[in-house]
């Protein structure tokens, strides 16, 4: 391959293009090359800098906790088995230390009563060592075994809290699936207004059975006490489709059900509300569709 | 010595101490680091748990694997930003279906495909990548963002925005050596 296709290969694999197969013959490449290990690290920082054009957003604070409780069990894990591999070598060691000691009892001679005692106490500490030995090796299972199981809990829970989420993750887009594909769908844009000029939404909805989707962006953090309020106004008449909030990144999703009264509507509306709702608008306009 | 190298000796130090085991920097590496990824992650991904799951995700795999950050390869800010996009990606290509893709498209065509550029940027560096963004034909951005943000492949961009797969490539790769030589200062 030439050096010019190894760029393009560097390129798509930054974009995360390559498959296994190609990235493997890739970095091989890249091990044997000098060139093109300079090229690739060129291109790295510059194309990962993208990143930077990203709002940052703090995320909750829970999930710092959880990770740095997640991070401590990990750690005692792994120190759990380099204790229990340290154990191992320490009794090697004494084992060795031991016979080197009867090494030199050999070469030294002994009366019978000095060999009995020494045999003796040789017997206990070998005894006490091994006891201790075992008594360590029981705690520090135990150890292992607790931080396992609190390990596997918190994962459990994990779990159950994922399976939740992709459950409605999934009702949703069977309604989205539902909504969009209808036969009397409609989609309309409604775009920011001079209090909110970099806000928009999508607003999607079936005009037999009602069932609304929108999506929002951009929208500022609305004060305590107010929400926003989406309106179907048909025949200059407004009709409520439901009061929504927006997360730290200015987006909103909000699903709901129109009354018939509204689905004839031609124009579409966001205000900002007091939190509860109001049975008709009264304050400014955030966003607005193009009237057809 | 540069500010910037400092900051960039100084990351790397952290990943080396997180290697190390040190948990009190693996905690200094996540204050630094976490908003931007999370921004990240955000904008890659569907929603804001999921976002959530993949930055705790991101930050095990960073605990386990720093001591195969090797500083000859990139930036730590860069190994970061690696581990952070590909398991996004990963998770958005597999879970996202054929209804998901038709609902992400009627949610981008509002977002707008080249928004990246446009968020608040609170960083110095975002300053200096966004003034370099701005540099570049709206074209060629339209294909980045879309290959960067979006995780979509040549051949996927090519579909969306109805053009020759060679004309994508061609924008893809002049768009990102146009960047490179604007960042080449800093980066």
């Amino acid at each position: 391959m030439a050096h010019e296709d190894y760029i393009e290969r560097i390129i798509l694999d930054l974009l995360g293009e390559l498959d296994p197969a190609e990235r493997g013959e890739l970095e091989t490449h890249l091990a044997s090359c000098a060139a093109c290990s300079r090229e690739a690290k060129a291109w790295r920082n510059p194309v990962h800098a993208l990143a930077y054009t990203v709002a940052p957003i703090a995320p909750p604070a829970e999930v710092r906790a959880q990770l740095l409780k997640r991070v401590a069990v990990l750690k005692a894990e792994s120190s759990t088995t380099s204790s229990a591999k340290q154990a191992n070598e320490i009794s090697v060691d004494q084992e060795k230390s031991h016979q080197e000691k009867s090494n030199v009892v050999v070469l030294t001679p002994r009366s019978a009563k000095d060999e009995a005692v020494r045999f003796g106490r040789s017997s206990f500490f070998s005894a006490a060592i091994a006891a201790a030995l075992v008594i360590a090796a029981l705690i520090i299972s135990l150890i292992y075994l607790w931080s396992r199981n609190q390990a596997l809990q918190t994962e459990l829970a994990q779990t159950y809290g994922r399976l939740s989420q992709v459950q409605g993750e999934l009702e949703q887009a069977r309604d989205e699936k539902i909504i969009l594909t209808a036969a009397e769908s409609r989609i309309r844009v409604l775009e920011g207004t001079k209090v909110a000029p970099r806000a928009n939404a999508v607003l999607s909805y079936d005009r037999q059975t009602g069932r609304t989707l929108f999506y929002a962006s951009n929208l500022p953090q609305a004060p305590a006490g107010k929400a926003y309020q989406l309106w179907f106004i048909a025949d200059s008449k407004p009709i409520s489709a439901g009061v929504f909030s927006v997360d730290d990144a200015g987006r909103a999703t909000l699903r709901s059900q129109v009354p018939s009264s509204g689905l004839n509507a031609s124009l579409f509306a966001v205000t900002l509300e007091p939190a509860a709702g109001v049975s008709s608008p009264t304050g400014d306009k955030y966003l607005l569709s193009s009237a057809s | 010595m540069n500010p910037h190298l400092e900051q960039e000796k100084a990351d790397a130090e952290l990943v080396r101490a997180v290697a190390r085991g040190d948990e009190q920097a693996f905690a200094d590496l996540y204050d630094r680091y976490s908003s931007i990824l999370f921004g990240l992650l955000l904008r890659i991904l569907n929603g804001r748990a999921e976002a959530e799951d993949v930055l705790q995700e991101v930050f095990i795999q960073v605990w386990q694997k720093a001591g195969d950050f090797n500083e000859d390869r990139g930036r730590a800010f860069t190994w970061l930003v690696t581990l952070a996009r590909s398991r996004a990606i990963d998770r958005l290509r597999a879970t996202e279906s054929r209804d998901r893709t038709a609902v992400r498209a009627a949610r981008e065509t509002i977002e707008g495909e080249i928004n990246a550029d446009e968020e608040a940027i609170r960083s110095e560096e975002g300053a200096f990548v966004r003034s370099a963004l701005a540099e570049i034909p709206a074209e060629q951005k339209r294909t980045l963002v879309l290959a960067y943000f979006e995780g979509l492949t040549q051949s996927e961009i090519a579909s969306r925005l109805n053009e020759p797969l060679g004309t994508v490539k061609t924008r893809t790769r002049a768009g990102l050596t146009k960047l490179r030589e604007l960042l080449r200062s800093r980066f």
